[in-house]
């Protein structure tokens, strides 16, 4: 008991009770911020996806740990006007040395918050295509089709155009298909009209689109545009296009070629001879 | 190789219940347009099926003895089990998806009119070994096309089917793997309805079976209301002198009303049924 009267003597002081006060606004300020991050959970769980969810609990926590920290160094007697400036002074040194850090964990929040894919899509950026596997505050990262696994930094996503192709529940594919000109287009359009109808992976709903693009080199084209769930949509790619072709060479319909037309004159060797001499 | 006695009795011989099967046994089911092999070997079964492209092909051949499973153009699947398992149980369901119909021609029904067109829907079989029905898979009599309700950015994937809209029972074409659905609509809003598309939740359906031996479902009444912005899905009791086959797959939470569903008004007061 002796060896702890130091303690209660300190504690007895005016500085060692503001101590004593001070490392109890931090404990409460710990429990309440474990307490608020248990609450949001239980309340936006079902309201907000994971990543939204752990950006609110985090802010949460920390700005209440800030808050209790920032009221403990009150009563511990400090100018918060002087602290916070030399916090400033060195946000902006830190800043400027971790300048790409910074700048993806600001890109990585922007990431968050817009959610413009999460975890399992399949997303394109640039010419890179890959799962997501996971969204951090620096990176992200993608395993790609061929199963190689890639860091994107958030700030090249940002910047950079991203396709999420698993986003929605069905996708079009669209089959560029040239007919030979001497083919009808009114016939065409009702033989794939067929071949979309006797698909079963092929939606009815939105129906198949034909669309004529113009002339070309190799002949009259046409877009034969169709639906499929996602999940069925690779399916549908390497199955329609040989329902499509062995459909139009039973109607009898050729698919065009590249083709070059040469005109010219034949001339007789009296004819050159004449034309020299003309000259 | 004898067929068992069958769970229900009926005048019309039913096509479905349990079968036994000795070892190295090998059966076949021509169904409508699907055909169906089912073989035992010791602890092993394998499921062979096709479907023909007809989907009012009315075949029935019921547990035809069968060489092999070896055709090409069948897609087979194999179970292995740790014992002997020596009973095939074939039961029915309705299809896993909701269906899109369309009317072969659009339908309009004036205002403060109600009408009833009859829909048919193939039926899947659900096939089970043993005498503990251990699932083994499901195959459809005929798999339908898909189709999309909703728009392009969320919705539900459903079957797709088109209807005559006979608005007789007795003009329908009844072959063993259809199941009939009575649709009633009534429009009770001050413009004329016009029919375009309906959805049909078989999933939420039980299946039934009349004196016949039909298949045959509850029916599903659409009405839409005065105002003529909303409207609502009931679902109807069972149909009268007819016995229950198969639940539904999915249960509603709520008195038989499905829910309130929309519709597109605006050329024609188009109508879409969620």
């Amino acid at each position: 008991m002796d060896a702890l009267q130091p303690i209660f003597d300190f504690v007895a002081t005016e500085r060692g009770f503001a101590l004593l006060r001070a490392l109890a606004l931090l404990i409460l300020g710990w429990v309440i911020a474990r307490a608020a991050t248990g609450l949001i959970t239980r309340l936006f769980r079902n309201i907000l996806d994971t990543q939204r969810l752990f950006l609110v609990r985090r802010s949460a926590f920390y700005a209440i740990i800030l808050l209790a920290i920032f009221s403990a160094l009150l009563e511990l007697g400090f100018n918060l006007g002087v602290l916070l400036g030399a916090a400033g002074i060195l946000t902006v040194a830190v800043g400027f040395a971790a300048q790409t850090s910074a700048s993806n964990i600001i890109s990585g929040l922007f990431l968050i918050g817009e959610s413009p894919f999460s975890i399992g899509d399949l997303i394109k950026v640039g010419d890179l295509t890959g799962e997501v596997l996971s969204i951090d505050l620096l990176s992200v990262k993608l395993r790609t089709l061929d199963n190689l696994y890639v860091r994107v930094p958030n700030e090249s996503l940002i910047k950079s155009n991203v396709t999420n192709m698993t986003r929605f529940p069905i996708r079009r594919f669209d089959l560029q298909i040239w007919l030979d000109y001497k083919e009808d287009l009114a016939q065409a359009s009702k033989v794939l009209e067929g071949v979309a109808l006797a698909h079963k992976l092929c939606l009815d709903e939105p129906k198949a689109l034909i669309i004529f693009q113009g002339f070309g080199d190799s002949g009259q084209n046409l877009q034969f545009s169709v639906w499929a769930a996602r999940e069925n949509w690779l399916t549908l790619r390497n199955t329609l296009p040989a329902d499509a072709m062995r459909a139009l060479a039973e109607a009898g319909i050729e698919i065009g070629l590249p083709q070059r037309r040469v005109s010219g004159q034949l001339t007789t060797t009296k004819q050159r001879e004449n034309e020299t001499d003309a000259k | 190789m004898t067929k068992a006695k069958k769970t229900t009795t009926t005048t019309n011989p039913d096509w479905w219940g349990t079968y036994d099967f000795a070892d190295g046994d090998c059966r076949g089911w021509h169904i409508g347009p699907l055909r169906l092999i089912a073989r035992r070997e010791a602890t092993d079964w394998v499921l062979a099926h096709a479907s023909e492209e007809d989907p009012l092909a009315s075949a029935l051949e019921i547990d035809q003895p069968c060489e092999s499973v070896t055709d090409d153009t069948l897609q087979q699947a194999r179970f292995a089990f740790q014992t002997e398992q020596t009973q095939l149980d074939i039961s029915l369901r309705l299809a896993d998806r909701p269906f899109s119909v369309r009317p072969e021609h659009p339908v309009s029904v004036p205002s403060g009119q109600a009408v009833t067109i009859y829909i048919t829907t193939p039926i899947w079989l659900h096939l089970c070994v043993g005498a503990k029905r251990i699932f083994l898979t499901e195959i459809a009599t005929y798999r339908p096309s898909d189709s999309w309700f909703g728009n392009t950015r969320s919705g539900e994937l459903c079957y797709a089917t088109r209807t005559r809209a006979k608005s007789r029972m007795a003009d329908l074409p009844h072959p063993p793997h259809r199941a009939t659905t009575p649709v009633r609509v009534i429009n009770k809003a001050t413009e004329t309805l016009r029919i375009e598309q309906l959805k049909l939740p078989m999933p939420n359906l039980a299946l039934y079976r009349d004196a016949n031996g039909s298949l045959l479902t509850q029916s599903v009444e659409f009405t839409r209301n005065s105002a003529g912005a909303s409207a609502t899905m009931r679902l109807s009791h069972a149909p009268a002198k007819a016995e229950r086959i198969s639940e539904p797959r999915l249960r509603l939470r709520d008195n038989r009303v499905l829910q309130v569903f929309d519709w597109v008004l605006g050329q024609n007061s188009n109508f879409v049924a969620v």
